[in-house]
């Protein structure tokens, strides 16, 4: 029975200003494709208005990292208020766009998405105990890998979108006791 | 013969329980949709009408207090096929003084419903829900202390998700009312008109 | 007893949902799709066509395409588009210096898609071949080892597919990095 497990939980990117929404796409699309993750894009929206375009996206990537094993990136945008602006730069007219985007990184390590162990509780409750316990190098290790690739795409948005005075969470795994769930 | 609650024997967690109330114009065949659609986008169901869990449908009607509509429906989600634990999540909708009305909006004649719909959500994470543990020779016994041991921060984990989930919803649905909201990133990406009228221009 | 193979990743869950508000050409939109089907030798059903006006925001619309091909003789994939139109209006615009009649809707696209196989039953009707193809698809093809190999191929055609409809109505996220994948 697959398991999964939250290595990055709600990592927020917020930035206001000018940016190329079809080269950040690109941006994305390209580095998992580098990675080695699998495309899946759960949701593409879109709205155009007067008052500029809405456009929200949900990515799902995923990798697998062994035959035990793989990493979930999940990646929230929210772009609103996007206006086509002419911006001079170097003498030169670019077409960029003006609005807010609003990022949210979770990662995730799914075990056993084979369902191996699955079928008979027993092997459920041996599969746990052995993760938990004995395996933990290994899963620890797994968690260490998505956690890099997350964060790696986290500093690349940062970098294209320019953001140098950016407060941003700390680039760790949850707190083991959550006591109040937040939004 | 006394009615068993169908949770009376289960092992589950309360992740969310909420209500949305409303007294006012809204359009009641698009909130259906909207709800339907988020449900499927967020795998809750699928698109196959015929597998949508709405166990229960009642329509009443009366000269003097308009229509009354309930409708249960028993969402399930089970993100990566455990067989130890799954969402649940029970949504209730009961519509009452449901009348139709007629508004303008943006110049237009438009058939809308003014009622007071009510939405009660409970969203619940159940373990050991094909009961295999608690029939099991030597689960059984250790059932209690595994779930709140050794596999307790699993459990917190996906209960915080399934909150979070279920929050959302509700951020759709008070978003479709136009009602205030509070979660960072706005729900239904605008993309269905605020209480269900549609643009004219 | 011989079971119908259908091998569909995605039966809980859609390959792709697209969501598009705003004003953009059906009719082409409509014809684009259907022509990159039919050239990819896909056998298009269209086997939904609704349309009423609700209210007076618009024209709502709901079709439904059940495509098919033939990979080899045991295995067939089978796409399924689910398009829902609502609040559509025609619409007059001035492009290029052009007037064009297009449509103004709110249009969602539903991408979806599975892997059958032994479609012709060639495996003759009894309990030995079940028993055979069982062990054929379970323990030596594997469904997450050969199986996943053509359901790899459909899901990133799919892809391809949507990428073209995306560039059609000219979403800001248009672009498919995975274009040289099958």
């Amino acid at each position: 029975m697959a398991e999964r497990e939250v290595v990055i939980d709600k990592m927020r990117l917020t930035y206001e200003g000018l940016f190329d929404v079809v080269e950040l796409y690109k941006l994305i699309d390209r580095f998992f494709k580098e990675k080695g993750y699998d495309k899946r894009e759960r949701h593409n929206s879109e709205r155009v208005t007067a008052e500029g375009k809405f456009i929200e996206l949900e990515l799902e990537p995923w990798k697998k990292i062994t035959d035990y094993a793989m990493n979930v990136i999940k990646l929230r945008i929210v772009i609103s208020d996007v206006k086509d602006v002419i911006v001079k730069k170097d003498n030169v007219k670019v077409k960029l766009s003006k609005g807010k985007i609003k990022m949210v990184f979770d990662c995730y390590i799914e075990t056993d998405y084979e369902h191996r162990w699955e079928g008979k509780p027993l092997f459920f409750f041996m599969r746990t105990i052995l993760d938990k316990f004995i395996f933990k190098p290994y899963t620890s290790g797994f968690k260490k890998n998505a956690m890099d690739d997350c964060n790696h795409l986290y500093n690349k948005i940062k970098a294209f979108l320019n953001l140098y005075k950016v407060e941003t969470p700390a680039q760790t795994a949850p707190r083991a006791a959550i006591t109040t769930p937040g939004p | 013969m006394a009615i068993r609650h169908r949770y009376t024997e289960e092992d589950y967690m309360d992740a969310a329980t909420f209500r949305v109330k409303f007294k006012d114009y809204f359009h009641l065949k698009n909130l259906y949709i909207m709800m339907h659609q988020w449900l499927i986008e967020n795998m809750y169901a699928t698109l196959n009408m015929e597998d949508f869990p709405e166990t229960f449908y009642l329509q009443r009607e009366t000269q003097q207090a308009g229509r009354e509509i309930w409708i249960w429906w028993r969402m399930e989600k089970n993100l990566v096929d455990s067989s130890y634990y799954k969402y649940v999540m029970d949504v209730d909708m009961k519509v009452i003084l449901l009348r139709d009305v007629e508004v303008i909006h943006q110049g237009k004649k438009f058939k809308t419903n003014w009622g007071q719909p009510e939405i009660k959500i409970w969203a619940r994470l159940v373990g050991d829900y094909d009961h295999k543990w608690r029939e099991h020779w030597f689960l059984k016994h250790i059932n209690d202390a595994f779930h709140k041991r050794i596999f307790h921060h699993e459990l917190e984990m996906h209960k915080i998700e399934f909150y979070r989930e279920a929050y959302r919803f509700q951020e759709a649905i008070k978003t479709y009312l136009k009602l205030k909201t509070y979660l960072p990133e706005p729900e239904l990406q605008k993309w269905i008109p605020v209480r269900g009228l549609g643009e004219t221009v | 007893m011989v079971q119908k193979y259908i091998y569909e990743k995605s039966s809980k869950e859609p390959v792709n949902i697209l969501k598009f508000n705003g004003i953009f050409d059906f009719d082409g939109l409509y014809k684009v799709m259907h022509d990159w089907l039919v050239d990819r030798q896909y056998y298009f059903e269209e086997s939904l066509y609704k349309h009423k006006v609700p209210t007076p925001a618009g024209a709502e619309q709901h079709i439904k395409w059940d495509c098919w091909r033939k990979v080899n003789a045991y295995v067939k994939y089978h796409i399924n588009i689910y398009l829902i139109l609502r609040d559509m209006k025609e619409v007059e615009v001035i492009k290029e210096g052009v007037r064009k009649k297009l449509t103004k809707a709110r249009l969602l696209i539903v991408f979806g898609g599975k892997v059958e196989l032994d479609f012709s039953k060639r495996f003759p009707h009894s309990k030995i071949a079940g028993y055979l193809m069982d062990f054929l698809i379970n323990y030596i093809w594997k469904p997450e080892r050969v199986i996943s190999w053509w359901w790899d191929e459909l899901y990133y055609r799919i892809y391809k597919f949507q990428r073209v409809v995306k560039e059609y109505l000219e979403m800001e996220s248009k672009g498919n990095a995975y274009y040289d994948m099958w």
